[in-house]
């Protein structure tokens, strides 16, 4: 029986900031079937970067579950959180991230060494993923020889690569232009479509609004609306439907 | 493969920090090598000179006698140790001695004899360092009243090779005087050129009332096989009236004298390693530091914390192998130059004659450096690298993807 790839029941989040404590999340229920492509929107300081945190096993929550996968990431030791995240995770960040001492191969394939993938089958499916994202003649350079929108295609690569079962991108076009933010966008649309990726995305571009099919408004912790459309900007429409 | 590769270009994102840790790790390892090769130099030579002038690697002579050398503790029938020894093994050589003290006066002047030997002229000087340090005159010659003298005592007594003096002493019943024709005069360095004489073993024996009693016999072999030597020597005279002593135990203040110059030495690496194990530590910590965003974005991506602590570890373990290389190719050329050329040991003790047990370390020293002792080092060369590396790689390890990621 197919479950949900996260389920989220009454999760709360607090910090303490000096002798303040600040409610980040504040009671959130949610669930991401697979497939989706997922915008979690809200205002700077609303707690979406620290719900993707909570739903990406990078941090743990005050009270409630996160089951990621069916499992109960409350439950896992540091190494078994690790293996989750390496197996069904992969994350795009805002600044790209990749590692600067690896070329954009090297970068992708970090995740399938990890996994133990052998070094020819890797080197398979690592040009495939490159070539899919354009990138494959620029597979040797080093992030710092490449663009912002270049390194965050190789970001979307290495996400991508071992087939995780979620993607967490954390405003992932953030920081590029509104041209190559939305090739991006409809690079990862594709990539839902044809290999069901589901997609989350922490974001206040509207670009991603429209792109994504589910939106997830979070105002102060909370969940304030939950919205899904028939379709997002990415997806091919049959003409007679758009009509 | 991947990790091995990203270690080693993490090593080098620091080219200048790198270069001077390495330049630290290396050359600390450059100068322990130099200086473990001169202490192991220097010990052979002490080690040499002492069994050459002073005792064999192995010697036999009465149990009393090493308390106090006095003549009458003696081995009355030395014919009847080596017939019970038998035939000596090849490259063994066994030589008899008698000590004693003694008076030499000339027409000008009379010295204090506190190392009189009269020993076997043919066996001495295949192993004694007297022969070679002859500079005036030639080695004593069987069947002639011959004398060697140092040079402090020749000038003390106004004499020179082909000069007669005189020779009183104790002998075993009675007082003896007997005159000496000066055969030649050795300069071997220090107070043994003033108090140090020689003369033939037959007439020693003759003049001392010895018959044919010796102090000592001393035996030389290859070093390495002289505690073998020593087992076994005791095992055949065990039952006669002599006593069998390996060098160390013969020279206990050399013996004790290498053991305080082994620990110096020891303390010495010791304080050398801690000083470079915090150096790195503080490097590898500060290379950690430096990356804990990227740390966090790897442990993000799935790499589990032992991960983590091994990619550390292993920077550190090819920074110690690094500085290995480094300093094996500053620190052998240099050890092999000095072993060729020698350093003389007076610029070691700021002009001063270093003497032991009488004996006058004049000789210049060659560094030694075995194999093993270069292995051993560079082996705690690289375990201190990598021992200091622990502490930050377990840093590294409790990075927290969550703050990692906020950090810019």
């Amino acid at each position: 029986m197919s479950h949900p790839i996260v389920e989220l029941q009454d999760v709360h989040k607090e910090y303490k900031q000096g002798k303040l404590e600040v409610k980040a999340v504040n009671g959130i229920d949610l669930t991401i079937e697979p497939g989706e492509f997922t915008a979690i929107c809200g205002p700077s300081g609303s707690g979406k970067t620290t719900l993707l945190n909570l739903i990406g096993c990078l941090d743990t929550p005050t009270r409630g579950s996160v089951h990621v996968d069916g499992k109960d990431v409350s439950r896992l030791s540091d190494s078994a959180l690790a293996d989750l995240r390496l197996r069904k995770i992969g994350f795009v960040f805002q600044a790209y991230n990749l590692v600067p001492v690896l070329t954009a191969f090297e970068n992708v394939e970090l995740v399938l060494a990890l996994q133990g993938v052998p070094a020819a089958e890797r080197k398979k499916r690592v040009l495939d993923i490159l070539d899919e994202v354009g990138l494959a003649e620029l597979r040797h350079r080093r992030p710092m020889d490449m663009s912002g929108g270049q390194q965050q295609r190789v970001a979307v690569a290495r996400a991508v690569v071992a087939n995780p079962k979620l993607v967490l991108a954390d405003e992932p076009t953030a920081n590029l232009d509104s041209h190559t933010g939305a090739a991006l966008l409809q690079m990862m649309a594709d990539l839902n479509r044809e290999h069901q990726v589901t997609f989350l995305f922490s974001t206040h571009d509207p670009m991603v609004m429209d792109y994504s099919r589910r939106i997830v408004r979070i105002v102060d912790g909370k969940i304030s609306s939950d919205d899904t459309k028939a379709h997002g900007a990415g997806d091919r429409v049959p003409a007679e439907v758009e009509a | 493969m991947l990790l091995l590769k990203m270690a080693f270009r993490n090593l080098w994102r620091r080219r200048f920090r790198t270069g001077i840790t390495l330049f630290a790790i290396g050359s600390s390892f450059a100068l322990l090598l130099f200086f473990v090769g001169l202490t192991e130099g220097s010990h052979e030579l002490m080690i040499d000179l002492a069994i050459r002038m002073q005792a064999g690697h192995v010697i036999v002579q009465a149990p009393e006698f090493q308390k106090e050398r006095a003549l009458e503790l003696r081995v009355t029938h030395p014919e009847k140790v080596l017939e019970r020894i038998g035939t000596l093994p090849e490259g063994w050589v066994v030589t008899q001695r008698i000590f004693t003290t003694g008076l030499l006066r000339s027409a000008d002047g009379s010295v204090m004899l506190d190392n009189l030997m009269a020993v076997d002229l043919e066996n001495e000087k295949k192993i004694s360092d007297v022969p070679r340090k002859i500079v005036r005159g030639a080695w004593l010659t069987s069947g002639e009243p011959g004398i060697l003298i140092g040079e402090k005592a020749a000038r003390l007594l106004k004499v020179d090779v082909g000069d007669k003096v005189v020779l009183s002493c104790s002998g075993l019943s009675q007082k003896v005087e007997e005159r000496f024709v000066v055969a030649g005069v050795f300069r071997i360095g220090g107070d043994s050129d003033r108090g140090t004489a020689m003369i033939g073993l037959a007439r020693g024996q003759a003049l001392l009332g010895m018959g044919r009693a010796i102090s000592q016999l001393a035996f030389f072999m290859p070093s390495e096989t002289s505690r073998d030597a020593a087992r076994m020597l005791s095992a055949k005279l065990a039952d006669l009236p002599v006593a069998v002593l390996h060098w160390e135990e013969a020279l206990p203040v050399l013996t004790q004298l290498l053991w305080v110059d082994d620990v110096s030495m020891q303390v010495f690496i010791f304080i050398i390693l801690g000083i470079v194990a915090a150096g790195i530590m503080n490097t590898v910590l500060m290379s950690v530091m430096e990356r804990t965003r990227e740390l966090g974005i790897l442990k993000s991506l799935g790499m589990r914390p032992s991960s983590i602590f091994h990619l550390i570890m292993t920077e550190s373990t090819m920074l110690g192998l690094l500085a290995v290389v480094v300093g094996a190719a500053v620190g052998l050329p240099l050890v092999y130059y000095f072993a060729r050329v020698g350093i003389d040991p007076m610029a070691l003790t700021g002009g001063e004659v270093m003497e032991m047990e009488g004996i006058a370390f004049t000789d210049r020293i060659h560094p030694v450096l075995r194999w093993g002792s270069g292995l051993t080092l560079s082996g705690i060369i690289i375990v201190m690298t990598v021992l200091s590396a622990i502490w930050p790689a377990f840093r590294a390890m409790r990075i927290l993807p969550v703050k990692a990621l906020r950090q810019m």
